[in-house]
């Protein structure tokens, strides 16, 4: 009996489960290579302030060269984190997370903000939200991922301005 | 059978399956090396821009989410922020760093936007002027609030994004692919309910190096 079908078939299988294995473990690693990086600059929840892109920039692929980013790695498997930025006046501004997975799970930006500051607790579950002080609260879906504060620099002529505000943000263990 | 028969047969039974598992391996992670580098979402299509109305989203496929994180790491939902992306000019030809493209676009419905100019690398393109990319805020506008962008390799011409090509390069002297970004920030309702109707710019060469 010819055992060459077999082994083609067990091919195109094993083929497809290596393909499929690595189209859905991509985000995941490329993620944890993201945050670990961020963690050697910084540690996790803390703010890591990244220098305006440029062609030198290779942190994070097709960054926008007309936004200032604040980044944190986040890990709330222990604790819960507060987040707080002061929101520029006339331009954009944005607080956005991602899971382990890439997803966007909570975005708001300036124009959906009724104060001058932003103060957000971010959780693992809603068990810990009791005795927070009254900020909003996020659930993480997953233990890990990343804060991400973009600012556009409306004029160069604001450029340190906005610089000196973004640079205020945090990213705080309770 | 003899014991030597037997050992032969077992021998290339066991290669058999090496080779199985080898091309096995060649097969799902080319494929999937293939699938991740096919660029930032290309479920929509409206001229020469592409794009994924799921990309940032958690109903995006893993196919979409997979090309993201290659292309487009922490990228917003669509609500937000629209990411359209360019490979080819209007005529379907690839970007290349060595030819001098007219883009001509309309007012857009959104807060702000910015067209960038990324390298095969999918980070920003090193120019002497240190210029990635044009936006709202720096366009100098027509009469009918329209504009005109000139992406060429030393950023000349009104609205100009240089592409760094000079040519003087050994493994650069016919230019490289590059990709343009087009990123609406909290587009209207409008907008990004319907994203293949919105007119976009236009990419047109004007000739090459």
């Amino acid at each position: 009996m010819k055992s060459w079908p077999y082994f083609l078939a067990a091919t195109v299988i094993l083929a497809g489960i290596i393909h499929l294995a690595t189209i859905l473990m991509w985000p995941g690693f490329v993620m944890s290579r993201l945050t670990s990086g961020i963690e050697e600059l910084v540690g996790y929840n803390a703010p890591n302030h990244a220098a305006r892109p440029t062609s030198e920039h290779r942190t994070v692929v097709r960054p926008s060269p007309d936004l200032i980013y604040t980044i944190c790695a986040f890990d709330v498997s222990k604790t819960a984190l507060k987040i707080s930025a002061p929101v520029p006046s006339d331009t954009y501004f944005s607080l956005s997370m991602f899971d382990d997975k890439t997803n966007n799970f909570f975005v708001v930006n300036d124009t959906q903000l009724d104060k001058d500051t932003l103060d957000v607790v971010l959780v693992k579950s809603s068990d810990q939200v009791s005795g927070l002080g009254g900020a909003p609260i996020v659930i993480a879906p997953s233990d890990t991922g990343v804060v991400l504060f973009r600012t556009l620099i409306s004029s160069e002529d604001r450029f340190e301005e906005l610089d000196a505000i973004r640079r205020q943000a945090t990213c705080e263990a309770m | 059978m003899g014991t030597g028969c037997l050992r032969g047969v077992i021998l290339r039974f066991l290669l058999t399956c090496v080779g199985t598992l080898v091309v096995a391996l060649l097969i799902g992670l080319g494929t999937a090396y293939w699938v991740i580098n096919s660029g930032l979402g290309n479920a929509l299509q409206n001229g020469a821009w592409h794009t994924d109305p799921d990309i940032g989203s958690d109903q995006a496929n893993p196919y979409a989410r997979a090309a993201v994180a290659r292309a487009g790491l922490l990228a917003l939902n669509k609500s937000e922020t629209v990411y359209f992306t360019a490979m080819n000019d209007d005529a379907g030809e690839p970007l290349s760093t060595a030819c001098h493209y007219r883009l001509v676009g309309k007012p857009l419905d959104t807060r702000w936007w910015s067209i960038t100019a990324y390298g095969p690398d999918h980070y920003l393109i090193e120019n002497p002027a240190n210029r990635y990319s044009q936006a709202k805020n720096t366009v100098t506008r027509g009469a009918d609030n329209g504009f005109v962008i000139n992406v060429s390799p030393d950023g000349s011409g009104e609205n100009g994004i240089p592409t760094g090509f000079t040519g003087a390069r050994n493994d650069d002297n016919q230019g490289t692919r590059f990709s343009l970004t087009l990123r609406l920030y909290n587009p209207s309702e409008a907008s990004y309910s319907s994203l293949a109707g919105i007119a976009l710019p236009t990419i047109v060469k004007e000739g090459c190096s």
